[in-house]
């Protein structure tokens, strides 16, 4: 699936994003599930989740609760919630894209006067099966619903299982969504751009071999007297990528290598003496940390 | 530490650090970090843990609470303990110049690591997690 400037990992998304995830096996659907609610919870945000249609509630609480963290307590006192479209849409036994709008804006309202800082919602897609709603419907509802998003105040990521829909809609439907989210936590994914390369995810010790051969690619293609290394949208930097990042650098011929980050990540790369380094430049003015 | 709020109490191996780090990100939100810092305790957690996933035997359990305006989070693992090489690494080092403590203890096989860190809270006014991204 395409990588470009709207994909992040799931850690980032944040109250407003409409996101579209997407996964063909158990683990990464549940990860991604986890990973967004696990993150509501700690924000004080209401959360549902509507599992696929064949799992019953209790599983999906299940799997949530494996995850560890604060995801036990949050189902015990109801933060966090499974249920199903059929009862979200209850009496209604057809889905009306207004109608939703209405309901969704009037839960974010519920679980704010419930004392909730907002409300997220995970969204397994295989529901428009369960309800024989047709494509340009589904693609109608996920274009339209844009209003609910501009308070701050609601979150979703719509999970669509590669199993169970064609390409060409996961692409259409990936398309209309303003963020896509990476495939699994922990994962990277670069993409070249005109000047080097910009990276997306996680530089762990897992990421590491793609993290280099990324950096090594855009230092030995890039064209012209610079090149830029855009890490704003990594979500996690490790030590040891860092510090490969700077031996690439010292490595390269460049006259300037530019490293957009956050200053967070700026800070660490000067304590592993970037300064040394005459021809790099780090920007962070791209980050907030 | 009195009245520690038990945040995260989780055995790990490699594959389960990127969960992990997400966990430990929520356990900075809840403690009431900025989000700087935020990025500061997983960090230097995560170095932590890769050290005892890669040299301490596989694995091992990490531990993080809160209480008097401070977060702690302790690592053992089952590996031959600390050796001189592992505590010169870049790594460790990092992370002795973000926290406020650091100890290694020496009770029995393996590491186990200690360390603190006092909660600079995000600026008021300030939503967390209306910040920006991570």
């Amino acid at each position: 699936m395409r990588i470009d400037e709207h994909t992040l990992a799931v850690d980032q998304v944040r109250q407003g994003d409409h996101a579209f995830a997407h996964y063909a096996d158990d683990e990464a659907q549940w990860a991604i599930v986890s990973a967004f609610t696990g993150r509501g919870c700690a924000l004080g945000h209401k959360v549902m989740v509507v599992p696929d249609p064949a799992m019953s509630r209790e599983n999906a609480s299940q799997r949530i609760r494996a995850s560890g963290g604060m995801a036990e307590r949050a189902l015990a006192s109801g933060q966090v919630v499974c249920t199903s479209m059929r009862e979200i849409i209850y009496p209604d036994t057809r889905f009306r894209a207004d109608q939703q709008l209405l309901r969704l804006a009037g839960a974010t309202e519920q679980a704010r006067r419930e004392g909730y800082a907002g409300l997220r919602l995970f969204i397994d897609m295989r529901w428009a099966h369960d309800l024989n709603l047709d494509v340009e419907s589904m693609m109608a509802w996920e274009t339209g619903a844009e209003e609910l998003f501009a308070s701050g105040e609601f979150a979703a990521v719509c999970g669509y299982d590669r199993r169970a829909f064609d390409p060409e809609i996961l692409d259409a439907m990936r398309a209309a969504h303003p963020v896509a989210v990476l495939e699994r936590p922990g994962e990277l994914r670069a993409y070249r751009t005109e000047r080097g390369c910009h990276l997306i995810g996680d530089a762990d010790a897992a990421t590491r071999p793609e993290f280099r051969t990324a950096i090594e690619a855009a230092l030995d293609e890039a064209a012209g007297g610079s090149v830029l290394l855009d890490l704003s949208q990594i979500c996690f930097l490790s030590v040891g990528c860092a510090a490969d990042l700077l031996r690439l650098t010292r490595r390269s011929d460049y006259r300037w290598v530019v490293v957009r980050c956050s200053p967070f990540q700026a800070r660490m790369l000067r304590q592993l003496d970037a300064d040394s380094i005459a021809t790099l430049v780090l920007d962070d003015a791209a980050g907030p940390a | 530490m009195t009245d520690a709020e038990q945040l995260l109490d989780k055995a790990f191996v490699l594959a389960d650090l990127p969960v992990l780090r997400s966990l430990l990100r929520d356990c900075a939100i809840v403690a009431g970090m900025a989000q700087d810092q935020r990025e500061e305790f997983v960090l230097a957690t995560h170095e932590l843990l890769a050290n005892a996933a890669q040299h301490g035997g596989g694995g091992g359990q990490v531990l993080v609470e809160h209480a008097s305006g401070e977060l702690r989070c302790q690592v053992r693992d089952r590996g031959p303990g600390m050796t001189a090489g592992c505590q010169d690494g870049s790594g460790l080092r990092v992370v002795r110049a973000l926290v406020d403590s650091f100890d290694i203890g020496d009770a029995g096989p393996g590491a186990d690591i200690t360390m603190t860190m006092t909660v600079r809270p995000a600026a008021p006014g300030r939503v967390p997690g209306a910040e920006g991204r991570c």
